[in-house]
């Protein structure tokens, strides 16, 4: 007997009740469609991320301030400072440190004004990020120094100011100061479904002096330290020097929070893969709890199905049909019904991630793999749950199951 | 095919005794008949027809088919003989509700593995030899009992095996349906199939050129050692 035999044999009574066999499935739907919503909207999560990591560099190392907590309170935290960020520059694995500080400013142009985030940090800045210009030039040294009242302005700040017209030697203002637009950079597209062009960079100085002030009213504080690894081989030992570095500078003690964090790519990806790990497993047990009460939902209306068509079986065996066709015949069942759950399932995963993803402005990444694993892993519930009562009505006697015993 | 029962008995499990439904019966079945195996409910005419169809096994004795021993064939191979040689007609039809004439006809060439346009091919032929053409897409439930009957016949024919057996096939019908039907087993006895025929209708048994009585799970009478009496006493005289 062929497989399209076995399969139209078992689609029959599913197809003949189709009501019972939609509310058969329904454990499988459900369990398979939670799955698949939680890993569509994790993996949209987690490729934002990647993404993010991706632009920051491989060679970049990011040192901030974190929060303190002691014995439940936070703490003020320890502001990175300038001085900081001088010391690195230093150390022998790192060739260049840029600190920075950022805050939100309404940048007008004439008739038109943007809102933006303004960052105040140096020319080495773009250095480590490798940034490239699409027209002017990075602000210099001496401006730097000077407290220069010049601008870099992102790709989209310089479209929503200056719409087509070229901005370089432009003045605009921030926070009332008049700054003159010395270059705009490349178009760097979004990330996670951030722009990346969104900002303008102003000398530390100047923002210092004019525009954000330093961090918890130090006038010496950043916000946050990018450094450069000397090269990516180097960056473990950048990372150590720099941890080193910040703990003697910031007299940390051995057992006591550091209250600062130095990243780097390779790091921020290795904690969120663990987390992810941690979701992952999360994610899978609470589908095999799913997905085995769903297959137990299974089992029970194939024993009902068993005991309802005795008759039939019996028939079957009469003409002729192995133990091995019947059992074959009732697997099959249960492995439409599980698929079928399972494909329903993927479907309505993914439209709930969609949906809550849209509403909440999240990435969502779509993959097949998981759809497919999904579904033949539902197959497999089918086999598991499916072969108890296919075995039973296989091993029917012929005659008493003629009989309707 | 050539059957075969010596001393052949079956005893069925009843709470915690053994009540016996066929004792030492021994009966030969040539290839050609039509026999009727005739007797009161519970006399064990249907457990006899069970054996021979190979639906059930005995407790004690030997059925040979064609001279091979039943008891040293497996659930596979009995499940074979049933499916190529032999058509089971039931008095309750045993058609799947949910499948039309031609499906349930065609179900034994699924299990023999043959493919959908020959077991299509095959199962048309069997309705027109019942002559249930008009009928050939019905689903059983707009069936009349008769016809009902003539699907489960052409469903026992379809795999051209060479006995047919029947158990009550008129029990659920009216006279005239009856003799219809009667009129389908004998003309495909006149084909050469071996009929084997389970009734408590004495007259019925009339249309059997062979019938074997039973009384309290044994053969009582059989037409057949009587004919083979009178001709040995003809002979002697």
């Amino acid at each position: 007997m062929k497989l399209a035999d076995y399969t139209r044999m078992a689609v029959s009574p599913l197809a003949a009740s189709p009501v019972r066999s939609c509310l058969t499935m329904l454990g499988i739907v459900i369990g398979v469609a939670a799955i698949t919503s939680m890993a569509a909207i994790g993996a949209g999560a987690r490729s934002k991320v990647r993404d993010q990591i991706r632009t920051f560099g491989a060679n970049v190392i990011m040192v901030n301030a974190t929060p303190g907590n002691r014995a439940g309170l936070d703490h003020a935290r320890r502001p990175l400072s300038l001085e900081d960020a001088g010391a690195i520059s230093e150390l022998s694995a790192v060739s260049l440190a840029a600190p920075s500080v950022s805050g939100q400013a309404r940048l007008v142009h004439g008739a038109l004004n943007w809102g933006t985030t303004v960052n105040g940090t140096t020319h080495d800045h773009f250095e480590i990020r490798r940034w490239q210009l699409a027209g002017g030039r990075f602000f210099t040294e001496d401006e730097e120094k000077s407290s220069g009242q010049v601008v870099v302005l992102g790709h989209l700040v310089a479209r929503k100011l200056f719409e087509d017209a070229d901005p370089v030697g432009q003045v605009i203002r921030i926070a009332g100061a008049p700054l003159k637009v010395v270059g705009v950079l490349k178009e760097k597209g979004t990330s996670g479904g951030d722009s990346q062009d969104d900002v303008a960079f102003v000398p530390m100085a100047t923002a210092r002096n004019r525009l954000i002030g330093g961090a918890s009213g130090n006038r010496s504080a950043v916000g946050y330290i990018l450094a450069s690894a000397v090269s990516s081989e180097a960056i473990g030992e950048a990372t150590d020097e720099i941890d080193s570095l910040m703990r003697e500078r910031h007299h940390v003690q051995p057992e006591a929070e550091k209250g600062f964090t130095v990243a780097t790519a390779a790091s921020i990806l290795a904690a969120q893969e663990a987390s992810t790990r941690t979701v992952s497993t999360l994610l899978a047990a609470v589908a095999c709890v799913s997905l085995m009460v769903g297959g137990i939902g299974i089992m029970n209306i194939m024993l009902v199905s068993v005991t309802e068509r005795t008759r039939e079986i019996g028939l079957r065996l009469a003409i002729g049909a192995r133990p091995r066709d019947i059992r074959s015949q009732f697997v099959i069942e249960a492995v439409g019904l599980c698929t079928g759950g399972g494909a329903v399932g993927v479907a309505l995963g993914y439209g709930v991630a969609f949906l809550v993803a849209h509403s909440a402005g999240w990435p969502v990444a779509l993959d097949p793999t998981t759809a497919g694993g999904a579904v033949i892993f539902s197959g497999l519930v089918g086999v598991l749950f499916g072969y108890y009562p296919a075995k039973r009505a296989a091993a029917l006697d012929p005659v008493a199951a003629l009989r309707g015993d | 095919m050539l059957i075969e029962l010596h001393q052949v008995e079956r005893s069925f499990l009843r709470g915690r005794t053994m009540v016996p439904g066929l004792r030492a019966t021994s009966l030969m079945i040539h290839p050609g008949e039509f026999v009727a195996v005739l007797g009161p409910s519970g006399s064990g005419k249907s457990t006899l027809m069970n054996i021979i169809g190979l639906l059930d096994r005995p407790t004690a004795g030997t059925l040979l088919l064609d001279g091979v021993d039943c008891a040293e064939l497996d659930c596979n191979k009995l499940a074979l003989i049933r499916n190529r040689r032999i058509g089971l007609v039931f008095q309750g039809y045993h058609l799947l509700a949910r499948h039309s004439v031609i499906d349930n006809v065609e179900l034994p060439l699924t299990y023999a593995g043959v493919r959908r346009a020959e077991r299509r091919r095959r199962a048309t032929e069997a309705i027109a030899r019942v002559k249930l053409d008009h009928r050939i897409h019905h689903l059983p439930a707009v069936l009349s009992g008769g016809e009902q009957q003539r699907a489960a016949i052409a469903r026992a024919i379809v795999s051209d095996g060479d006995v047919l057996l029947a158990d009550e096939p008129t029990g659920a019908l009216d006279s005239a349906t009856g003799r219809e039907i009667m009129g389908v087993l004998l003309a495909l006895n006149r084909e050469g199939r071996t009929v084997v025929m389970v009734t408590h209708d004495q007259a019925l048994a009339g249309y059997a050129s062979r019938t074997v009585t039973m009384r309290d799970g044994e053969v009582v009478a059989d037409t057949a050692q009587q004919v083979r009496r009178t001709e040995r006493r003809e002979a002697v005289s």
